[in-house]
């Protein structure tokens, strides 16, 4: 897995942009002046610069200097044809963020509950465009809040799509286990490509996000892209879906050498709900969630289930919640059906430490 | 007057999030499959039919049974589809959630504008934001629509990073 240096990257940049939109990086820069303050720099770093985009694709820029102010949204521009998103930070948000991220990284929790927002994408790709991506302009950004900016830009990645594995194979055995075929497979699907974005993020390969993997895959390790190939397509017979959810399990943990036990990892889960309630009227059981409105009828295997909860005391005014183990045998089904209405949450007693995992090397 | 058949709370979520979703991500996710169709993109094109099928499926659920909340995305496919899986738009979706490979990416692109075209027309006339002309007013639609959501006591629906100061940087 090759990366271009500065000067070749900048003069592949300039030709896209020209073929695509007949705009160079100095004219863009010429509209985003009004932005910069004296000594800024300008990082590209969205899929054009990583030589991936198209001719819809946006230019997603990032402004930083020393007193700049954060744009809590992206900053729209148009130059011709071509759509600049920019988003503006200060050196010290980028401290900051770096600092957040390496922090996240020590704490044995989940990075879900230690990153806020990190679901979303977006931080993991402000780190990795402030790590990977081109400057363009002014002088060059290296955070100074952590010893190794890049390997916490890799790690983070790495670190956050190891958690997402962990769910995709626990819920994806689970849901075949109770005959949820469906959910099932696409677990077991999504299990696959976030063992593959590990082996190409370990592999240095920048993050662009989960659209960009297959090209990825293409350009930086085609081998791998073969052993997906079975996985694209969801089969419908049970038969098959259950071999699907094997082997895909299996592929996942062979690349990451992530743990997928199901009845072990059950022990490191706990479905959590919040302000739910049952309530009897006449013969019938219902299931109520009065801040959204929903109520459900529930059937007499859905009430053992239910009374096998526990009930934390409430910290302050919050709702009165509702946890279920992971390993619970009669509640598992029950459960599930909640977690896919929205109506639990499910939680991880422990984050996956990248010193955890055993992660193929991939030579494209 | 025409009434409108539920109730006014439940009424702007589900139709604030499914004007969200028709007018931003799903927006979003065919620009890019019609941007990569003539780069030869196709990992991008069947990795987005799928998502754009789930999607759309997820706004057939909001606006035909007002269901809510929306559960986490890995469930979001077999939530929705459980309730219009039989929906003539709903099975298609179904097919995009399970499209493999063999389906040639511009037959995917041109399945997925005729689909978002006919869950778009379920909803009325939504500017496209990512065009020039489309930007501001689809910020105007979306103003409507959060006014509409606090009026009647609901959290609108824009991603939380938009509007939590801690979002930016935490």
């Amino acid at each position: 897995m090759n990366t271009p240096n500065g000067a070749t990257r900048r003069e592949l940049l300039d030709r896209r942009l020209s073929g695509f939109h007949d705009v160079t990086v100095a004219d863009v820069l010429e509209v985003l002046d009004y932005l910069r303050g004296p000594g800024d720099t300008v990082v590209a770093g969205g899929s054009l610069a990583f030589g991936l985009g198209n001719r819809l694709s946006d230019f997603d820029v990032v402004i930083c200097g020393g007193a700049t102010s954060p744009s809590l949204v992206p900053l729209q521009h148009w130059v011709k044809s071509l759509r600049v998103d920019v988003w503006t930070r200060s050196h010290a948000d980028l401290d900051r963020l770096f600092r957040l991220a390496q922090e996240a990284l020590e704490r044995p929790t989940p990075i879900a509950g230690a990153f806020g927002s990190v679901e979303h994408e977006q931080q993991l790709k402000l780190l990795h465009r402030i790590a990977f991506g081109l400057d363009v302009a002014g002088p060059p950004i290296a955070p100074v809040s952590v010893p190794d900016f890049r390997k916490v830009a890799r790690d983070l990645v790495v670190r956050e799509y190891a958690e997402r594995l962990r769910e995709s194979v626990w819920v994806a055995q689970l849901a075949g286990r109770t005959g949820r075929w469906l959910a099932a497979t696409v677990n077991a699907r999504e299990a696959v490509e976030e063992a593959l974005t590990i082996v190409l993020t370990t592999g240095a390969v920048p993050f662009t996000g989960d659209k960009w993997l297959h090209e990825r895959l293409k350009s930086e390790a085609p081998q791998l892209r073969e052993r997906y190939r079975r996985f694209a397509q969801l089969p419908t017979a049970a038969a098959e879906c259950s071999g699907y959810v094997r082997d895909a399990v299996a592929l996942a943990t062979r690349l990451t050498g992530i743990p997928v036990d199901l009845d072990a990892l059950g022990t490191q889960a706990s479905w959590v709900g919040s302000g739910l309630h049952v309530s009897r009227t006449g013969t019938t059981q219902l299931l109520v969630a009065p801040a959204g409105g929903g109520v459900w009828e529930l059937s007499e295997t859905d009430l053992t289930a239910w009374a096998a909860r526990s009930q934390p005391p409430p910290a302050g005014t919050e709702p009165v919640r509702a946890v279920w183990p992971g390993n619970g045998s009669v509640e598992a089904d029950f459960c599930l059906g909640l977690y896919e209405r929205g109506l639990v949450s499910l939680v991880w007693d422990c984050g996956v430490p990248v010193s955890d995992l055993t992660v193929e090397v991939v030579h494209a | 007057m025409k009434t409108i058949d539920v109730d006014a709370r439940r009424y702007a979520w589900c139709r604030g999030h499914a004007i969200w979703w028709v007018g931003l991500p799903i927006a979003a996710l065919l620009e890019d499959m019609r941007g990569a169709l003539s780069e030869g993109q196709d990992g991008l094109i069947h990795r987005n039919a799928r998502m754009l099928g789930q999607s759309c499926a997820t706004v057939l659920n909001l606006v035909l049974h007002q269901e809510r909340p929306i559960p986490p995305a890995r469930m979001r496919a077999s939530w929705a589809l459980a309730r219009i899986g039989t929906h003539p738009l709903g099975q298609e979706c179904e097919s995009l959630v399970r499209a493999g490979w063999e389906v040639p990416a511009a037959e995917l692109v041109q399945r997925c504008e005729h689909l978002v075209e006919q869950v778009r027309a379920l909803l009325g006339d939504i500017p496209d934001p990512l065009l020039a002309e489309g930007y501001f007013p689809s910020l105007a639609i979306a103003r409507d629509w959060l006014k509409l959501a606090e009026l009647v006591g609901e959290q609108g629906f824009l991603p939380k990073e938009w509007i939590q100061e801690e979002g930016r940087n935490a």
